[in-house]
């Protein structure tokens, strides 16, 4: 190790992404490539495994957000949603484009039967229009065919915008 | 005549194009997101919306919006999915002479607002290491946000003054000095730029572009690159501030010739008002509105010899 570099204390794969990715349908070696860093008590970010980070100056930031570990369910972030999502094969749902609008402008998005082919039941899923990952959703026990949109207000489009 | 940009009236190439050219409203333009798309999908996804767009001669994931979508392409949804990034042509230069190898190790000394580091991020495909620093704290908040669009992993976040950069000599594979400046080049988005710079701002910017640039060359490793960049046409800025930095070096850079294929451009100054520069100054590049129909932008590369 280079002198005056950072050995991060990495957090466990398997056990931080291993549930996502079983979830998701994403082989685990997808994630050999890269680490997971706690920078806060709030959540986890993902860097690049060869990613160097020395002691001066101090990092005020790292890498992706990746997931909200402050939570009973831990959460992808949007960053990270859009990270994964090209490589998500399960609890994967397909919207036409005005659910599509819907779900960025984070109104809820009503499903029909044909979006449900890949989900396992309620909880999260990730959304796809065409071949775009728009991000993540969450679907509710006691409505499974309304869809939450878990766009974060600053990435959310104004009701009404049709971004395509 | 603005007097701030009549001054260099004997050293712009065709005065009366500039002027036209500072008239007219600044072009769109932005690159694809390769980490997240390539450019054929983006451009086809354009053609199928009916977004009306060129390419860039010059970069082949480069583009030039018009129309509606050259007024806010932050609603397209491109965009908003962090697969293209918008940026102003002049400015997507420095990033041609840097040219990083895998596993790098590259800061940026003034990051914000951060589109120049985005670049260093993506051409190295999410490996090594991207040091996106900047002294202001409010204005890392706009990195942060292009680095989470962008699916940025290799950035690594710092808050400190560049001309004191507080890390080992000779640390960095490629250093990019994107200096505070008058930003008189920035005049056709913002009128307000092209203003005679009163003369104890100027000496405080040029003393703080020397520091950032020597500091530079020193964080630098042997055999590796700096780059200097300005989007200011006053050569106090540039080459003056080259000239003094570089004689104040313990070692000789090596020029690295700016030019491109498809980009017209003037060499930089070998003098100005009675100063004589160094003579390897002609490798520098100014860009001048006119020429490309840009902003106008400053750009000099080196590298660091390898014994000294």
């Amino acid at each position: 190790m280079e002198r005056g570099i950072i050995e991060f204390e990495f957090e466990d794969m398997n056990e931080s992404v291993g549930v996502i990715a079983t979830w998701f349908g994403i082989p685990l070696d997808f994630f050999d490539d890269y680490r997971l860093v706690r920078t806060n008590t709030k959540g986890l970010h993902i860097v690049n495994a060869d990613i160097q980070v020395e002691n001066k100056p101090k990092a005020e930031s790292i890498g992706l957000p990746f997931v909200h570990t402050n939570m009973a369910v831990w959460k992808l972030t949007q960053p990270a949603s859009l990270f994964l999502g090209p490589h998500c094969t399960r609890n994967l749902i397909m919207l036409d484009r005005k659910q599509a609008c819907d779900y960025l402008a984070r109104k809820p998005v009503m499903l029909t039967d044909d979006n449900l082919h890949e989900c396992d039941g309620p909880g999260y899923v990730m959304v796809r229009f065409g071949a775009m990952t728009l991000g993540l959703a969450f679907r509710h026990r006691d409505d499974p065919m309304e869809l939450q949109s878990m766009v974060p207000k600053a990435w959310a489009t104004a009701d009404g915008v049709d971004p395509f | 005549m603005n007097a701030a940009l009549d001054r260099y009236r004997d050293i712009v190439d065709d005065f009366q194009a500039l002027t036209d050219a500072l008239d007219r409203p600044l072009p769109t333009t932005g690159w694809v997101n390769t980490l997240k798309t390539d450019a054929e999908t983006l451009f086809k996804g354009f053609e199928d919306a009916g977004v009306d767009y060129s390419r860039l001669n010059w970069k082949p994931d480069g583009f030039r919006l018009e129309g509606v979508d050259a007024k806010s392409p932050g609603r397209r949804i491109e965009f908003l999915l962090g697969h293209m990034q918008i940026q102003e042509e002049a400015a997507m230069l420095p990033m041609y002479f840097m040219e990083p190898a895998e596993g790098d190790r590259i800061v940026d000394l003034c990051a914000a607002p951060g589109n120049k580091t985005a670049q260093i991020a993506v051409a190295l495909r999410n490996r090594g290491t991207v040091i996106a620093n900047d002294r202001r704290v409010a204005r890392m908040r706009a990195i942060r946000n292009t680095s989470d669009r962008l699916g940025l992993l290799n950035l690594v976040m710092t808050n400190c003054d560049a001309a004191n950069f507080p890390t080992p000599t000779e640390r960095y594979d490629r250093v990019l000095a994107d200096v505070p400046c008058s930003c008189q080049g920035t005049s056709r988005k913002n009128p307000d730029a092209l203003y005679e710079t009163p003369a104890d701002v100027l000496h405080a910017l040029v003393r703080s572009q020397r520091a950032i640039l020597e500091r530079a060359f020193r964080i630098c490793k042997p055999g590796g690159r700096v780059i200097y960049a300005t989007c200011t046409y006053a050569p106090e800025e540039n080459e003056a501030v080259i000239d003094d930095a570089i004689a104040r070096l313990p070692f000789e850079p090596e020029w690295i010739p700016c030019r491109i294929d498809g980009v017209v451009s003037s060499p930089g100054l070998e003098s100005w008002e009675g100063r004589q520069y160094s003579s390897g100054m002609h490798n520098a590049m100014r860009v001048w509105p006119h020429q490309n129909d840009t902003g106008g932008f400053f750009v000099a590369a080196w590298n660091k010899p390898e014994r000294w």
